[in-house]
């Protein structure tokens, strides 16, 4: 497994207009914690299935990032969405995986989940009891502190910059993307985004 | 002044010696397994410990299984932002081959072999590098942490640079259609 392996974090959220500030929000504290932020739009367009496509993602990155906070039944027929659980089973077969293979291969994968403040993630996945996720009320700020508080405790992420400094980059980091939708009629690319991400970064103090 | 010793539990009797050396030093320590009793709320207790003590020493590894409870104490360190803050003395103390969290990457490192583990030499360095906070932070570590954010900068503009270009070629391919 090569550097970009170690460095790489897949994201599992939401894409939708309402979840985007929060997934911009963990976008910029992954690259600024020194991570190569990834997830299923880097792959957008190509003929591979959705579930293929994210299965490797996940596969070639040592972290990933899944977000639960979404569990209650949405829109006229009240579905809830099964799609970040389903990925998030799949994370937990790699890491098994992993543990199995890692004496071989070097392999290994680590997740966190992300759920809701209230702490019902006990109840609507309480297999999940004895992991410590990170639990966010929906605030940039908070999935900030959360996704930055996780990534310190992994090997490969840089001390800084602190959560507040991150949170203090994020309106520039959303204006960057605002500019790039308006030229782009609307359109915002998954390479604009790290594009973003990586101006912003680099002029943040260390 | 107060040491936490935070452990992972499969180092438990490594954490009671290094305690016990401790205390020969007149260093006064918190150790969960000392200071709690049964039926205690340990994460509340923990926490507590956490935030009022003045110092920590972390003994990573030898590396096994998921450690929630290490994990727990980690986590608020981190919250805290006692990381970041050159007035608190954080050491760790690698047994074997174990990795370093993040937050623990520019302190400087006391690393010893499990077999042979010399309590009394560790203590006797950790009492004298609690007296000097900002000393147990190393600049050779620090500086390399701020060259990795340099390359870590440069692996995204290539990575950006590699979706763009892939992004280019499927759209040539589809107008050749």
């Amino acid at each position: 497994m090569g550097a970009s392996y170690e460095k790489s974090v897949f994201i599992n959220c939401p894409f939708d207009s309402t979840f985007e500030p929060l997934f911009h929000a963990i976008v910029l504290t992954v690259a600024a914690r020194g991570f190569k932020p990834r997830c299923a739009r880097e792959t957008e367009g190509r003929a591979e299935t959705r579930i293929s496509r994210i299965a490797r993602g996940i596969l070639e990155a040592k972290y990933s990032i899944h977000d639960l906070s979404r569990y209650q039944g949405e829109g006229a027929d009240n579905l809830s969405r099964f799609n970040m659980p389903l990925e998030l089973g799949i994370a937990l077969g790699i890491q098994y995986l992993g543990d199995i293979e890692q004496r071989t291969s070097g392999n290994k994968h680590i997740w966190v989940a992300l759920v809701p403040a209230n702490s019902l993630d006990r109840k609507f996945i309480s297999d999940l009891g004895g992991y410590d996720h990170r639990g966010h009320d929906q605030q940039p700020v908070n999935v900030i502190k959360a996704v930055a508080s996780w990534l310190s405790l992994q090997p490969d992420s840089l001390l800084k910059p602190s959560p507040r400094a991150i949170f203090e980059a994020y309106p520039g980091f959303c204006k960057l993307l605002a500019q790039a939708r308006a030229e782009a009629l609307g359109d915002l690319t998954w390479p604009t985004i790290t594009d973003a991400a990586e101006a912003v970064i680099a002029t943040m103090p260390l | 002044m107060v040491v936490y010793i935070s452990y992972s539990r499969q180092s438990v009797g490594a954490a009671f010696k290094l305690g016990e050396a401790l205390d020969r030093l007149q260093v006064k320590t918190w150790l969960d397994l000392r200071e709690l009793s049964t039926g205690a709320d340990w994460n509340e207790k923990v926490a507590e410990a956490i935030h009022s003590a003045d110092a920590f020493v972390f003994l990573i590894g030898p590396p096994g299984p998921y450690d929630r409870l290490q994990q727990f104490e980690w986590q608020q360190v981190v919250e805290e932002e006692y990381y970041l803050d050159s007035t608190k003395a954080l050491i760790p103390v690698v047994i074997g081959q174990a990795e370093i969290p993040g937050f623990l990457s520019a302190r400087k490192q006391i690393a010893v072999d499990a077999s042979t583990i010399d309590f009394e030499a560790i203590a006797s360095v950790i009492a004298e590098w609690i007296g000097r906070p900002e000393d147990t932070i190393d600049p050779v570590r620090l500086e390399r942490g701020r060259r990795a954010r340099d390359l870590a900068l440069k692996n995204l503009r290539e990575y950006s640079l590699e979706l763009k270009q892939e992004d280019a070629k499927r759209a040539g391919v589809r107008g050749l259609k």
